[in-house]
């Protein structure tokens, strides 16, 4: 099902100006918007862990058992903690019972707890890679200094190429004097001696140890080698032997809750319990907004009318009007200020306690349809989803004045529509012709009536821009 | 140990099983068809019910304390119409094909494993779950193989002994299967307990 859906044939444009596929948007019930992953906050409901679902709920047990829960064996399994228990002095080993490995292997010694401080290799290159973290943190500290220069000006500076005329047509005083100013900045930053960290760079050598005598003739051991993706694994050190291999740290998965990010109501909102796969996903694009497939077309030739026949099909358990709208022809002014306001959050932890939020710009989708899609002017109305209806072949009492030539067939929640499509003449053979409309479709908001209890259900007209590859044009002499 | 030993050597016509030994037999007259040609059980392994065991293509000899469980295939097929050895203290999961030439003592088959005719298997070796060793080979001692490229490695020690769980075995199976009666052909028995 998910497959059928995600084929990216028909795509819906969010309100943020992003083209999702109509699974991969939310309904929000609340501002009657459509919402996709690029637009709604998103929220950490819990952290655990992808190998053995261990949910580690609060930021307390997160550190205590970061240990723990992050250890896992040189090969990708999951750490289950063995006890090695003799009644009166009892020690804990990792063990992997996939594997075998067992961190005695590696000559980790035995922990007097099951949490344990396992001991935690350390880099070789540590005091260097300090260093030059250090140094560039210290670089970077002075390009945000109060004394930096104003970098998109220096940028804009760089980019014209007046100062090169300067000894043909000389400059006006004013911009002389902008010029020297820059320059005089950005010498400040490069010779400033009080803040300069400065590093020593690396010294290649010529000097190699000479290999042993037997390596080429010594017969080699296979098993005791590791290999490529076990020592890439442990990058620092990469282990030429198996008995130095050691647990590395695993990152944790997190599953998180989407909210609008205007009325702050969930869209999406998965169950706790990590080996839970439940979600609250009644506010998925996919149950609310109209269903397109295509189902077949004649064959596309630029200029020409073919005929193409969709399958529309209401999820939504209430029943919805459709008609269907030409496109605006281009984003207007006001759609694309609201879309920059729509920034993605994004949470970067880069380690268990400190994170920081990036805020992501609005992706603006531009889309140029190849083609006219001749839209049919009734409106067609589409009975509530009915899950036993569709078990049920004798339900055609339906009394809806249809066009005949537009609907070709009805059935339950679903009808199909023929259209003329006309791609755009100065195609080329071989290039994807795509059409696009505005459809419009009345949502019944239930939960008005529900909660003021006799108030008669909010109909509301939605639009959505709809995107459709048709299909590939073909040759005229072929037919 | 002495009894068991003559046994073996006397072995030359039908399914022994030698004293102290379980072997479950399931309630229905297609269950005798699980054990064909010469096939001799060692004192104190397990068989749970449903394990075939063919010695159609030459002699099958189980060792001692082996725990094979349900659905384990082993079946001598070797080129030579020779024995096929089993050692001590193996253990054969759920729903392994073991067709191998020796397998000595201390190894663990995990589940749906498969061990192919030309395969020698040393002692102390664990074939992980789905692994298939095809190739002819000889498996060395301690090795372990897992995943599904069958990666190889060398353990540092020998699989932990399953002899409380084959206590245990020993103590729950007979309370609620059918227990062939060792020294006793299975046909018999078989007729004994449809009786």
């Amino acid at each position: 099902m998910a497959f059928l859906a995600q084929q990216e044939a028909v795509i819906i444009a969010c309100t943020c100006g992003s083209l999702k596929p109509v699974c991969r948007t939310y309904f929000c019930r609340h501002c009657f918007v459509i919402r996709c992953g690029n637009c709604v906050s998103n929220e950490v409901d819990s952290i655990y862990c992808a190998f053995c679902l261990d949910n580690v709920t609060c930021e307390h047990s997160l550190s205590v058992r970061s240990h723990t829960v992050r250890e896992t064996t040189p090969q990708p399994q999951q750490p289950p903690v063995s006890k090695h228990a003799t009644p009166s002095n009892r020690a804990y080993y990792l063990a992997c019972f996939f594997c075998r490995w067992t961190s005695r292997d590696s000559n980790i010694p035995d922990q007097k707890t099951a949490s344990g401080s396992w001991p935690e290799r350390s880099n070789t290159h540590s005091t260097r890679l300090n260093v030059l973290l250090d140094y560039y943190k210290s670089i970077g500290a002075l390009e945000k200094s109060n004394i930096n220069i104003d970098h998109q000006s220096y940028m804009k500076y760089l980019r014209k190429p007046t100062h090169l005329l300067e000894d043909q047509f000389g400059f006006s005083a004013n911009v002389r004097k902008q010029k020297v100013e820059l320059l005089k900045k950005k010498n400040l930053i490069l010779t400033d001696p009080h803040s300069k960290i400065t590093v020593e760079g690396s010294v290649p050598t010529d000097e190699i140890e000479p290999l042993s005598e037997d390596f080429i003739t010594k017969e080699i051991d296979l098993l005791s080698i590791p290999k490529l993706e076990q020592r890439f694994n442990i990058s620092d050190l990469q282990p030429d032997h198996v008995s130095q291999l050691m647990p590395y740290h695993k990152r944790l998965m997190v599953k998180q809750s989407q909210r609008c990010r205007e009325c702050e109501h969930n869209v999406c909102k998965p169950e706790y319990n990590p080996s839970s796969i439940k979600f609250k996903i009644q506010l998925s694009g996919y149950f609310c907004i109209p269903e397109i497939r295509i189902i077949s077309y004649t064959p596309l030739i630029a200029g020409q009318v073919s005929e193409i026949t969709f399958k529309i099909c209401n999820q939504f358990k209430e029943s919805t009007t459709i008609k269907f709208k030409q496109l605006p022809p281009k984003n207007s002014e006001e759609d694309l200020s609201y879309y920059k306001t729509l920034k993605k959050e994004i949470l970067l932890t880069d380690n268990l306690h400190k994170s920081t939020i990036l805020m992501e710009e609005a992706r603006i989708q531009e889309v140029t349809t190849t083609g006219q899609l001749d839209l049919p002017k009734c409106e067609l109305v589409l009975p509530p989803r009915d899950d036993a209806a569709d078990c049920d072949d004798l339900a055609d009492n339906q009394n809806y004045n249809d066009d005949p030539k537009i609907v070709i067939w009805r059935k339950c929640n679903k009808v199909g529509v023929r259209m003329q499509i006309t791609p755009n003449p100065d195609l080329t053979v071989g290039s994807m012709v795509k059409v696009g409309f505005l459809l419009n479709f009345t949502y019944t908001n239930t939960l008005s009536s529900t909660l003021e209890n006799k108030q008669a259900p909010q109909i509301i007209p939605v639009d959505v821009k709809m995107f459709i590859d048709v299909g590939v044009l073909s040759d005229e002499t072929e037919k | 140990m002495v009894e068991t030993e003559s046994l073996r050597n006397t072995s030359g016509s039908g399914f022994k099983v030698t004293s102290g030994a379980i072997v479950c037999i399931a309630d229905n007259s297609t269950d005798m068809e699980r054990f064909a040609g010469d096939v001799t059980i060692g004192t104190g392994s397990v068989l749970h019910p449903r394990v075939y065991i063919s010695a159609n293509g030459g002699h099958v000899d189980i060792g001692e304390g082996n725990i094979i469980e349900e659905q384990v295939r082993i079946n001598n097929r070797l080129s030579d119409k020779g024995t096929m050895v089993i050692g001590n203290n193996n253990v054969f999961e759920v729903g392994c094909i073991i067709e191998a030439k020796a397998i000595g003592d201390n190894n663990v088959f995990e589940s749906k494993c498969y061990v192919g005719p030309e395969v020698t298997i040393g002692n102390g070796v664990t074939v992980g779950a789905k692994c298939n060793l095809t190739a002819p080979d000889t498996i060395q001692d301690l090795s372990v193989i897992y995943g599904e490229n069958c990666d190889q490695r060398l353990a540092n020690d020998k699989p932990t002994s399953q002899a409380s769980q084959r206590e245990f075995l020993s103590r729950i199976l007979p309370n609620y299967h059918k227990l062939f009666k060792p020294n006793k052909p299975i046909l018999e028995t078989a007729a004994l307990n449809s009786m």
